[in-house]
């Protein structure tokens, strides 16, 4: 899923600041797991920019929607006569839906009030961490499930490097060496035979964007 | 409690104006002494700033 | 609840209230979100024992504490109520 963290309130107000009718705008999937961007947040947040305004004597209307999804219009679209009597929409969405909202809405601003960050597990309630980059080559075969690209943070292929420290990360003590990681794991798959295998080096041309795809099943259906 | 009041602080009031009491079912003369307490406090603190910045916008368009 | 989010930002922000006039006739405005089964029966008892105390006390009675929701605090900030605590 997306993860997010909602932007410094400061810089928030002073996207704001200069318009008149502003709607904070949630979407309901990733950033509301992450308690960054759900309707919930949306509502804080457009309390929080109205009590700011009150005190500045800044006469803006403030109010707050949300959706279940911004990455989809078909979720968007039918609000969309009410999204567009107002002339700023301060998206808590991910970077996707400020985006997408952005294509759709016209003539109006989209500004995000979330930093979109990666693509996380839950490992527990109210935790999250990077176990995949969405590299688009990938070898989670070869190395016991565990993601050297995402969670070494050099993204090494053919084992860690000098920097490992007692199963632990040069650049921190906080992250496990990955390459341990998939030691272990390998150990107790009684796989270690993959750790002599090389991988190439990678075609990161599948990693960078502008990606996208198409369904050929659906490409075909259509025809 | 300690995430909203981070929250008021944020957007300019005091976290003082927000506060959290225990007390039982059997506690009637705690409640009456807390409420005074409180009223006390806030009192001293004076009116809210969001208050304040309406009676002063009302004011305005009265004169 | 998480602590984590008011670190750095609140040095910012005009975090600390500006001394300002009090106009005269202003009482203080306050909100006391009362758990039915603790503090609203205190409260309920003060009575019953005619206890006198501060009049700027209004009370909403909640099942619960529990259902006190970030938002109701922030709504009651919002129209302007000077202070509001939470009792259970």
């Amino acid at each position: 899923m997306i993860t997010g963290e909602q932007k410094p309130f400061e810089e928030i107000w002073n996207m704001v600041k200069d318009f008149k009718k502003v709607l904070v705008f949630g979407c309901n999937t990733c950033v509301a797991i992450c308690h960054a961007g759900g309707s919930k947040e949306a509502e804080i947040l457009a309390s929080l920019l109205r009590m700011r305004a009150a005190q500045e004597g800044a006469a803006i209307e403030i109010n707050h929607a949300a959706v279940e999804r911004h990455c989809e219009p078909e979720f968007f679209q039918p609000g969309m006569d009410n999204v567009r009597t107002y002339d700023l929409i301060l998206s808590t969405a991910c970077g996707v839906g400020v985006n997408l909202l952005s294509e759709h809405i016209g003539d109006i601003p989209v500004f995000p009030a979330i930093n979109t960050e990666f693509f996380g597990a839950v490992p527990r309630s109210g935790e999250f961490t990077e176990l995949c980059a969405g590299c688009g080559n990938c070898i989670l075969h070869l190395t016991g499930g565990i993601c050297p690209i995402a969670r070494c943070s050099k993204s090494l292929l053919n084992g860690p490097c000098g920097g490992t420290n007692n199963g632990s990360c040069e650049v921190s003590p906080d992250i496990k060496c990955a390459w341990v990681q998939i030691y272990d794991r390998l150990k107790q798959l009684n796989r270690l035979d993959l750790m002599n295998e090389i991988v190439d080096a990678k075609d990161w041309s599948k990693a960078q964007g502008p990606r996208n795809f198409k369904v050929k099943l659906l490409e075909e259906i259509k025809k | 409690m300690e995430h909203v009041k981070g929250l008021l602080a944020k957007v300019g009031i005091d976290p003082e104006r927000l506060e959290m009491f225990n007390l039982s079912a059997a506690m009637g003369p705690r409640w009456a002494e807390m409420c005074n307490e409180f009223t006390e406090k806030i009192r001293g603190l004076g009116p809210s700033p969001i208050w304040l910045a309406t009676y002063r916008l009302k004011r305005n368009i009265k004169e | 609840m998480d602590k984590v989010v008011q670190s750095s930002e609140q040095a910012k922000a005009p975090s600390i209230e500006k001394s300002h006039e009090t106009p005269e006739g202003w009482e203080p405005n306050i909100l006391a979100f009362a758990c039915h089964y603790c503090a609203f029966a205190a409260a309920d008892l003060a009575g019953v024992m005619r206890l006198s105390y501060s009049p700027n006390v209004k009370i909403i009675r909640l099942p619960c504490t529990g259902k006190l929701d970030q938002i109701y605090v922030l709504r009651a900030f919002e129209k302007g109520i000077d202070g509001v605590f939470v009792a259970g």
